[in-house]
């Protein structure tokens, strides 16, 4: 096929693939696309600039709690991270620069938010509307992210707030918190690193927490200059350095499985931090998580605790009632006088927003055929749903590697379907249901007897519609790999009557 | 004896355990990572006051194989010692082997290897506090400790015991010899290699490779202390290797795994 020349096509014509979003799933894509330069392809991006989670969530203090050299694209090492764990303005420059890098940034559409996707079975075509025009390709991408659509707390009166309200995912530069009185809404992943930075700045700050998360000390260092040296001269030490990182968070994969002794080995690790931070005895025991360690994501921090021994900030654990003007009213009657209100309160991840826009065979929304929560083949394929592969959809999330790892495996899996099915000159590409269903059956097996399931917590791990872990991949990251990265065509072959499935393979390879 | 689960059916996995440790310590991660899919059976060695040879343990782990999964071939995987005696197993009972994966082993030790020993041992009658840190420090690999505080460095140091029967291992170390045995090998054999060990420096893991005519080669950028410092990395290998032991063919050398 001849490649396309650079620019995105005009409106109504017709591109290979489509990807939708420029995080890091999208780009990835797009990289080993361009690097292919077999097939036609554009991106479609509903912000004004690439980056995903790492452009919207530019919050103070955010920063990936995996480490660096392994939280990048294997296939693009990056000699320059200052940090052990870089920062978020770092992490999106490198993402800035992979699609320019990699020379694919002018088939970017800005501002082109996916309002519907629709399989034409006739023509074999998906057709995608945007507001910057409607395009169509043979394959879809969808590389949206399960982190990507804040949600905000339903709390009686808070959209009546007289303060500033605001979650954090959509910080709002313009309200200057010097000397104002915050409320953090949450005590996850993202509260934890906002909290010690606006305590800095604010007069008072008041932490409402749910539950208390288990935290370990984040082992964060800069890279000094001899070593960065070493890593532009021999880029294997690179490559050493990203192995050492990966073992060593797969060795946590096993405390998941529930191990008493492993999981009192980590859960000491974070009381041990714990009660070196946080010597009053009434703090201590609110800031003890009542679950099993690793039932919700396990964070890391060297100052969200000390930020409590502060006298200006304060810890709330009775839950609450209502917002009334100013007011944050607690379930005791309690009431907090506040400016301004940071939710840090996560993500839709059970029901994605995307679902709801794309339109398979017969029309089907795909959250209705995941109104029971999502599933997919081999993580990214769905029956029903011709030429669609999802990147970071159901099953993809993981509590203790990087997820950059498990992208580039869906990567590799599209890319060799995209190039089968070309290969086969099969007009589509779909799943048998049966095969979803065993895939299903399988990852529930896996399943069972991990914290996940078993930890006594509620997390956003679990669809709380079927009871079951349709977020997380519940085997280790290496696992994901092996089983997920490896195209195999037969399950996709069953429904061709007129051409026996040797011939198309035949023909394919 | 315990046996958590004395009717699990699953493939059965044996672990034998290397100098000085035991199934507990040597493999506090690797075996709930095996036991998620496997039937695991971890062995602690007896060691007998006097007349330690290879044999006495090799015929301990065939009497708990015999006893727990009679009439069945199993998976045997040893570490450091435990790899020589999985090794010395395997020639003296081809038939109980469906498996053979041997890690950080040796043929017979070398002037090198043995020279380290005579320092342990005079260390081991003089100093045990300094043993302890020369332990630590030939035992884990130099990109493992130098990631490590000092504290951390330090409570590895202090964390080392001395076993009962760790001195007479230690003569067996020196002592030794497989270089007999190992053309009578004749299960799927995996050799696991440390690219940093300091006690057993590949050279030697190179040569159990070479001696065993069905063997393919595997390292792991890890010091001797594999099961401590790539317990995951360790448990995928063998898990490949168990799931299908010739997936890389006899004399051939897995390829890095990708990360």
């Amino acid at each position: 096929m001849a490649s396309t020349p650079l620019g995105y096509p005009a409106p109504d014509s017709s591109v290979d693939v489509i990807i939708i979003g420029a995080g890091f799933g999208g780009l990835g894509m797009g990289t080993q696309l361009a690097r292919e330069g077999k097939s036609s392809f554009i991106v479609l991006e509903r912000a004004e600039e690439v980056g995903g989670t790492w452009r919207d969530n530019h919050y103070p203090g955010a920063a990936c709690d995996v480490p660096s050299h392994l939280y990048s694209f294997s296939f693009r090492p990056n000699p320059e991270w200052s940090r052990m764990f870089a920062p978020q303005k770092e992490i999106l420059d490198y993402l800035r620069h992979v699609a320019r890098d990699e020379n694919f940034h002018e088939r970017i559409v800005f501002g082109a938010e996916v309002t519907s996707a629709r399989w034409d079975d006739a023509a074999a075509l998906w057709n995608v509307a945007t507001p910057k025009g409607d395009f169509s390709a043979k394959t879809l991408v969808t590389a949206v992210g399960h982190l990507s659509e804040p949600k905000l707390p339903n709390i009686d009166g808070l959209s009546d707030f007289s303060g500033s309200l605001f979650h954090s995912a959509e910080w709002a530069d313009e309200v200057d918190l010097v000397g104002k009185r915050v409320g953090v809404i949450g005590s996850g992943a993202t509260a934890i690193q906002v909290m010690p930075e606006v305590a800095k700045i604010a007069s008072e700050v008041v932490v409402f927490q749910r539950s208390a998360p288990y935290v370990t000390p984040r082992p964060d260092r800069a890279y000094s200059d001899q070593e960065k040296g070493l890593f532009r001269k021999m880029p294997e030490s690179i490559q050493e350095l990203r192995e050492e990182m990966f073992w060593s968070n797969e060795e946590r994969y096993a405390q998941r499985r529930g191990t008493p002794t492993l999981v009192s080995d980590a859960t000491q690790v974070a009381l041990d931090h714990l009660h070196r931070q946080i010597q009053d005895p009434g703090l201590r025991r609110k800031l003890t998580p009542d679950y099993i360690i690793g039932c919700k994501r396990v964070l890391k921090s060297n100052d969200y605790y000390p930020a409590f021994v502060q006298e200006h900030v304060h810890l709330e654990t009775d839950g609450i009632e209502r917002v009334e003007g100013n007011r944050v009213i607690t379930t005791d009657g309690g009431s907090h006088e506040l400016d301004v209100i940071v939710a840090c309160t996560g993500f839709e991840t059970t029901d994605l927003p995307i679902a709801h826009r794309i339109f398979g065979r017969n029309d089907l929304p795909l959250s209705e055929r995941w109104s029971n929560g999502m599933q997919a083949y081999a993580t990214t394929a769905v029956h029903g749903f011709p030429n669609l592969w999802i990147i970071n959809g159901p099953n993809t999330g993981l509590g203790h590697n990087s997820a950059v790892y498990i992208a580039e495996a869906q990567i590799e899996y599209i890319m060799a379907a995209v190039n089968f099915r070309e290969a086969a000159d099969l007009p589509a590409l779909e799943v048998a249901e049966e095969a979803e269903e065993a895939f299903m059956d399988r990852v529930d097996r896996l399943a069972e007897g991990t914290v996940w399931l078993e930890g006594g917590c509620r997390s956003w791990y679990v669809d709380h519609r079927n009871g079951r872990l349709t977020t997380l991949w519940p085997e280790p990251a290496y696992t994901f790999r092996q089983v997920n990265a490896h195209f195999e065509p037969e399950p996709y072959l069953t429904g061709s009557e007129d051409e026996p499935v040797e011939q198309v393979l035949t023909a394919a390879r | 004896m315990t046996q958590l689960r004395p009717r699990d059916a699953r493939a059965t996995v044996v672990l034998i355990h290397g100098t000085g440790g035991n199934a507990k310590t040597h493999f506090h991660t690797l075996f709930p990572m095996l036991a998620a899919k496997y039937r695991v059976l971890a062995v602690d060695l007896q060691t007998p006051r006097e007349g330690l040879t290879l044999g006495t343990f090799s015929r301990q782990v065939a009497g708990v194989i015999e006893h727990c999964v009679p009439g069945r071939s199993v998976h045997v995987v040893g570490y450091s010692l435990g790899a020589l005696v999985a090794a010395d197993l395997a020639a003296s009972n081809p038939h109980t082997l469906a498996s053979l994966t041997l890690v950080a082993g040796w043929t017979k030790a070398d002037s090198q290897q043995r020279l380290r020993n005579q320092i342990w041992m005079r260390l081991f009658e003089t100093d045990q506090d300094l043993l302890r840190e020369f332990v630590t420090w030939t035992a884990y690999g130099h990109p493992f400790l130098a990631g490590r505080s000092e504290a951390d460095v330090r409570a590895l140091v202090e964390a080392r015991v001395f076993a009962d029967g760790i001195a007479e291992q230690m003569k067996l170390n020196a002592n030794a010899d497989l270089c007999g045995k190992l053309a009578s090998i004749t299960a799927p054999t995996l050799v696991v290699a440390g690219t940093h060990d300091q006690m057993v420096p590949t050279r030697q893991t190179k040569l159990l490779f070479g001696g065993i005519p069905n063997a393919r080669y595997a390292v792991i950028d890890s010091g001797h202390a594999i099961p401590q410092e790539r317990p995951a990395q360790l448990f995928q290998i063998i898990n490949e290797f168990v799931t299908d032991p010739e997936s890389v063919p006899a004399g051939e050398i897995r390829e890095r795994m990708f990360v």
